[in-house]
């Protein structure tokens, strides 16, 4: 089952919801965890802030509203985790190991003002490279699930690096095909891509819907 | 309007903001030319998992409530180790660093074949992280039941492992967890991914992540964080007092899961695999017995059942009180002898001698069965001698008395018509004795 995220942003304000807050980790964990290495962290350190991360949205996600046209959701989660990894680094760790919880947390959150404002940086980019590459990745993972075995598997060597007369002479099939099999995949692809968001900017509806 | 299809608007931000699924190239994504696959194959690709200190990682094999285990790469050596960093890492509260360098101080204590050896412990970017052996294995119930473990292709003989060799590789276990009870040590989170079976058929218990000591002394926080900080097993194999909190465990705690363990050993399937969501798991935890195991494996016997049985007790009184003890149990089964867990009645105390010396009882029982038979038949022979004596001593006397009779004389006394068809009947068998006239 696929969640929208506005759906889903409104389920995990409850923090019981264990569920939703599982899904919402699915979903976003790799995402903060590419970001927080390619800028620069080992993977403990990258666990270390996604943890960060995870509090200070349980935190401030319980009164949380989605209006997208106040800000998008992408864009304070970058905030929130770039602002994860600037405290992280900047406090000592005798620092660290004193706060409790809530003050990491409140440490890692963007303020409203911080959340409104896009600043163009150097860390921007790379967030905005992490968050295409997290789209394509949530769009192939819900294709694998839809598209027949065979054309899958075509494509998944295609996906390896092989070129379509390779794929063509494992398959026995011509290069045509093979060339139709991919545009088919990367149409399916986009539409999925552009879909969800839509969805992320609250454009397309707030329902769940069946994958 | 169709003119302003597909064209990407900017938020208050500045940022594009998509209006139509038709333009997703000015967003950033390349479908116009082949960049979205090499994009996508980008995307998919992981990431090097990089290092911990001079650790180089290799793999993450588990993430618990406990902390994350990585395969990694020790410098110099460069052999394979099992690294275990906490969850939080640099970040972990007071009561959870507590908690892993009591997992460091316990297992570190520990010498012993079947337990996982710890070669240290050192302050990694502000996190203890501590390095221990690494064990090739699998989960001891993927071991002990491969056609139920997923994606595994098991070997014809392993389809149907003999209940004897498993529960010789779990009294290995049992004799582990004792060494580290002897010691003082509790495990708390006994389960099948924190005991590995080599290829050789060795058992690895690893993970006391919950260890706990149980001296009191110096560190009576222990009890704290036993009683107070709530649940921290896994609830499967987590004992009824785990699972319902405040009270102090003792040995017994882990004498439930490894009874949990034996029975899946034996069953090939959990005790309460049958119960969806956790409230149901618990209440049957708390309330229900499980199907006795020989009812899955008809290779198993009624004492076998016991002995799971007692151990998993609910009430923790009823249980083994030691792991020495169901250890004991189990190898009074395998030998033939008495189980503790049964009421030794001298039908089963005959049966329990009977089954250990199976050669004795036969001969015994041959020679009792030669020895009856024998008996029957001389009783029987004797009867039939007396009786052929007393015969022969009646006609022998009646000779002697018909000795001067003439054969007519001896028709007429008889009474005997030599013409009568009645003749060829047989005498009655003790004809009155004819009156002898001079």
């Amino acid at each position: 089952m696929y969640t929208t995220l506005p759906s889903l942003l409104s389920r995990v304000r409850d923090l019981e919801d264990h569920a939703a807050w599982h899904e919402f980790d699915q979903r976003y964990r790799e995402l903060i965890l590419r970001f927080c290495r390619r800028r620069g962290l080992q993977a403990s350190d990258a666990e270390d802030v996604r943890q960060i991360v995870m509090l200070s949205l349980a935190k401030h996600l319980r009164g949380f509203s989605y209006q997208p046209s106040k800000g998008r959701f992408r864009a304070y989660l970058g905030r929130t985790v770039q602002n994860a990894i600037s405290r992280y680094f900047r406090r000592p760790n005798h620092e660290i190991h004193g706060l409790n919880l809530d003050e990491k947390a409140a440490a890692a959150a963007p303020g409203i003002q911080e959340r409104d404002s896009w600043e163009e940086s150097s860390w921007e980019k790379v967030w905005e490279t992490e968050w295409m590459a997290h789209h394509y990745r949530m769009a192939m993972h819900q294709l694998r699930k839809s598209v027949q075995p065979r054309s899958l598997e075509v494509f998944e060597h295609l996906l390896a690096g092989e070129n379509v007369a390779q794929v063509a002479a494992r398959f026995q099939i011509s290069q045509e095909a093979v060339h139709k099999s991919k545009q088919r995949m990367r149409d399916r692809l986009k539409v999925l891509i552009a879909r969800q968001i839509l969805e992320e900017d609250g454009l397309d509806g707030n329902q769940s819907r069946g994958s | 309007m169709e003119t302003n299809r597909g064209v990407p608007k900017t938020d208050a931000g500045g940022s594009p903001r998509l209006t139509s699924p038709t333009n997703l190239e000015a967003l950033g994504f390349g479908f116009e030319d082949e960049s979205w696959l090499a994009a996508l194959r980008e995307a998919e690709t992981p990431l090097p998992l990089g290092s911990i200190g001079p650790y180089e990682l290799l793999g993450e094999i588990s993430r618990g409530g406990q902390g994350v285990v990585f395969q990694a790469r020790q410098p110099g050596t460069r052999r394979k180790i099992a690294l275990k960093r906490p969850l939080a890492g640099a970040l972990s509260s007071a009561g959870a660093r507590l908690r892993f360098e009591q997992e460091i101080e316990a297992a570190a204590a520990l010498n012993h074949p079947n337990i996982v050896t710890v070669y240290g412990m050192e302050i990694v970017d502000g996190s203890p992280v501590y390095a221990m052996e690494w064990v090739e294995g699998r989960p001891i119930t993927a071991w002990a039941n491969p056609s139920s473990a997923a994606g595994t292709e098991p070997a014809v003989e392993e389809l149907h492992r003999d209940p004897r060799e498993k529960l010789e590789v779990f009294l290995r276990v049992c004799d582990a967890i004792q060494h580290a009870h002897a010691r003082g040590v509790l495990h708390r989170d006994l389960k099948p991914s924190n005991i590995l079976v080599d290829a050789s058929g060795q058992p690895h218990v690893l993970d006391f992540g919950l260890a706990k000591r149980t001296e009191p002394a110096e560190r009576t926080e222990f009890y704290g964080l036993t009683t107070a900080s709530g649940f921290l097993g896994t609830p499967a194999y987590a004992s009824p007092e785990q699972l319902a909190g405040g009270a102090v465990l003792d040995a017994r705690t882990d004498v439930y899961s490894l009874g949990v363990l034996l029975y899946e050993l034996l069953a090939g399937r959990h005790p309460f695999c049958e119960k969806k969501g956790v409230a149901a798991f618990m209440r049957a935890v708390e309330t229900e017995t499980p199907v006795r195991p020989s009812t899955f494996d008809l290779r198993l016997d009624r004492e076998v059942d016991t002995i799971a049985g007692k151990a998993m007790a609910k009430d923790r009184d009823r249980r083994y009180s030691t792991v020495e003890a169901l250890a004991r149990d189990l190898r009074s089964y395998l030998a033939g002898e008495p189980i503790e867990a049964l009421p030794p009645s001298s039908w089963y105390l005959l049966r329990k001698l009977i089954q250990r010396n199976r050669l004795a009882s036969v001969l015994l029982a041959l020679i009792f069965l030669i020895t009856m038979s024998s008996a029957i038949w001389s009783t029987i022979q004797s009867k039939r001698l007396k009786s052929a004596l007393a015969e022969a001593e009646f006609r022998n006397s009646l000779y002697e008395k018909m000795k001067g009779w003439s054969p007519d004389s001896i028709l007429k006394r008889a009474d005997i018509n030599p013409y009568d068809p009645r003749r060829r009947q047989e005498p009655p068998r003790n004809p009155p004795t004819p009156e002898i006239v001079d």
